[in-house]
């Protein structure tokens, strides 16, 4: 299978963009459209070689913006610094896979504020989700286990 | 101000000393947070900034009575620098930024700086290899801090913090290490591989430079999310623990089989230090590395104190010898104090 476009999800991803963001490699598969938003000159020339004709004009497309800081998700792409809390939230699909490029990881484990201190049920069903969507049913059925047992602990 | 303040010399937190100072200089621990509600100061005006600034000092500014605190405007360019090279104040802090600030305690070992990457970035230093105290330390300070204001946090991601690489527990965990021995035996990049490995980035520690004259590097944290604050320590000290069995073991390979070499190098060194009348930066470095070493090594018995030799590391920065001289020193002028410098330290009990 053809891998998408990691921002639009919609067109085939044709540039392998390497961003730089202090010292840490990140890399990022987008289509044509995308990557000329972002600017990505160089790599789009390199990449005309295998093929594809020029198409016109790049459309507009309608840009992922963070209400509260105004920060689209190509800003974010080309300067790797985000706006503000919010944009978490807005971009939180896109920004499981770079999080997870960077860390290996896309969950929080360690200190909560305040008093918070026991495992976190919603923290836990995020990752059944997505066990079950890789299909590490291993993984998934005893994430299942565990949440039953705290939701049982909790009554 | 500055001048008064923090004397030319080794920073108070790494003059302290530890276990392992050979070859663990000192450990420091980060913590990034962001107040909830509020843009990162990226997206601010320098007005909104200024507005921010002025918040968290109200909020905060009574913990930190006792310590020194600049705002960015009122910081000159020099002095920036030369709190830098004393890594007193972050890379991300600029004094063309309006609305930044920092806080720094006496001895240099607890930074606080407001408005520069974050809204808050403190971090808290102890000298040699004494990580988990340092990590104690930075951790009250974030309850504190915890209690007064409300940081930006997701239970997904955790602490929110303007780059993505730090969001999660916002906490890095640094240590700073001489490693000539590994240098000299050319384990350089099998040990980086290593400890990238081990999820662990090694960083040249002076000037953000690519070259490490002065083998003199910086092993940090890689990850803040899916891995929680006691891991991260326990894996960082394992961490320590193997850097310093691996340098002190090279040094020692290095000693039995290039003995002459090793001393001819050192001693070279010395010759330099003591009678040169010019040294560049970079040299200065390379000097100070091999006295040092020469130093804990015992091949240059009596010459200086052990606490003395790190310093020269530091009194050899560029922003450090403009500081004797003046902002617009030429290149000639502060090679040639440079070298007066070291030559002072060298023949000071004389």
């Amino acid at each position: 299978m053809k891998e998408m476009c990691q921002y639009c999800k919609k067109e085939p991803a044709e540039v392998k963009c390497t961003i730089l963001i202090n010292d840490q490699r990140m890399e990022i598969n987008l289509c044509l459209d995308c990557a000329r938003i972002a600017g990505m000159q160089e790599q789009i020339r390199l990449n005309r070689k295998v093929g594809r004709k020029d198409k016109p004009e790049f459309v507009a497309k309608t840009e992922v913006f963070c209400n509260k800081c105004k920060l689209s998700f190509l800003d974010f792409v080309k300067t790797g610094v985000l706006g503000c809390p919010g944009c978490y939230d807005v971009f939180d699909d896109k920004l499981v896979n770079i999080l997870k490029g960077i860390h290996s990881s896309s969950f929080h484990r360690g200190r909560a504020p305040g008093k918070e201190k026991e495992v976190d049920i919603a923290q836990l069903k995020w990752r059944l989700s997505e066990a079950i969507q890789s299909e590490d049913f291993e993984l998934a059925a005893r994430l299942r286990d565990k949440i039953e047992q705290l939701e049982k602990d909790m009554n | 101000m500055i001048e008064k303040a923090y004397p030319p010399s080794l920073p108070g937190w790494i003059a302290a000393g530890g276990e392992n100072y050979e070859v663990v200089i000192g450990s420091t621990a980060l913590y990034v947070r962001n107040l909830a509600e509020e843009l990162f100061p990226n997206r601010l005006t320098d007005k909104e900034r200024v507005r921010l600034r002025t918040l968290l000092l109200e909020n905060i500014g009574d913990i930190f009575a006792n310590y020194r605190f600049w705002e960015s405007e009122k910081i000159d360019k020099l002095d920036e620098q030369y709190l830098k090279e004393r890594i007193s104040i972050p890379w991300s802090f600029s004094s063309m930024n309006r609305g930044a600030g920092v806080f720094i305690s006496d001895d240099e070992s607890r930074v606080i700086s407001l408005n520069s990457s974050d809204h808050l970035r403190f971090r808290v230093g102890t000298g040699g290899c004494d990580i988990e105290s340092a990590y104690r330390v930075a951790r009250g300070i974030e309850e504190l801090l915890e209690e007064k204001l409300p940081f930006a946090y997701s239970k997904r991601f955790g602490f929110l913090t303007s780059h993505p690489r730090e969001c999660g527990t916002g906490m890095k965990l640094r240590v700073y290490i001489h490693i000539p021995g590994l240098i000299f035996a050319g384990m350089l990049n099998k040990f980086r591989e290593r400890v990238l490995k081990e999820g662990f980035v090694l960083k040249p520690m002076l000037d953000n430079a690519l070259t490490a004259e002065g083998h003199l590097f910086l092993l940090e944290t890689a990850h803040t999310l899916g891995i929680n604050e006691e891991e991260l320590l326990e894996s960082c000290e394992e961490v320590i623990e193997y850097v310093v069995d691996l340098e002190i073991q090279s040094r020692k390979d290095l000693l039995e089989k290039a003995h002459f070499q090793i001393e001819d190098k050192i001693l070279r060194g010395y010759g330099v230090l003591t009678h040169a009348r010019m040294i560049s930066k970079e040299e200065g470095n390379a000097l100070a590395s091999a006295f040092r070493l020469g130093i804990f090594e015992n091949l240059l018995e009596g010459q200086l104190d052990k606490d003395l030799v790190t310093e020269l590391f530091f009194v050899g920065q560029p922003a450090h010898i403009k500081k004797l001289l003046n902002p617009e020193a030429t290149r000639i002028e502060c090679d040639t104090k440079r070298a007066e410098v070291f030559r002072s330290y060298l023949t000071r009990e004389e």
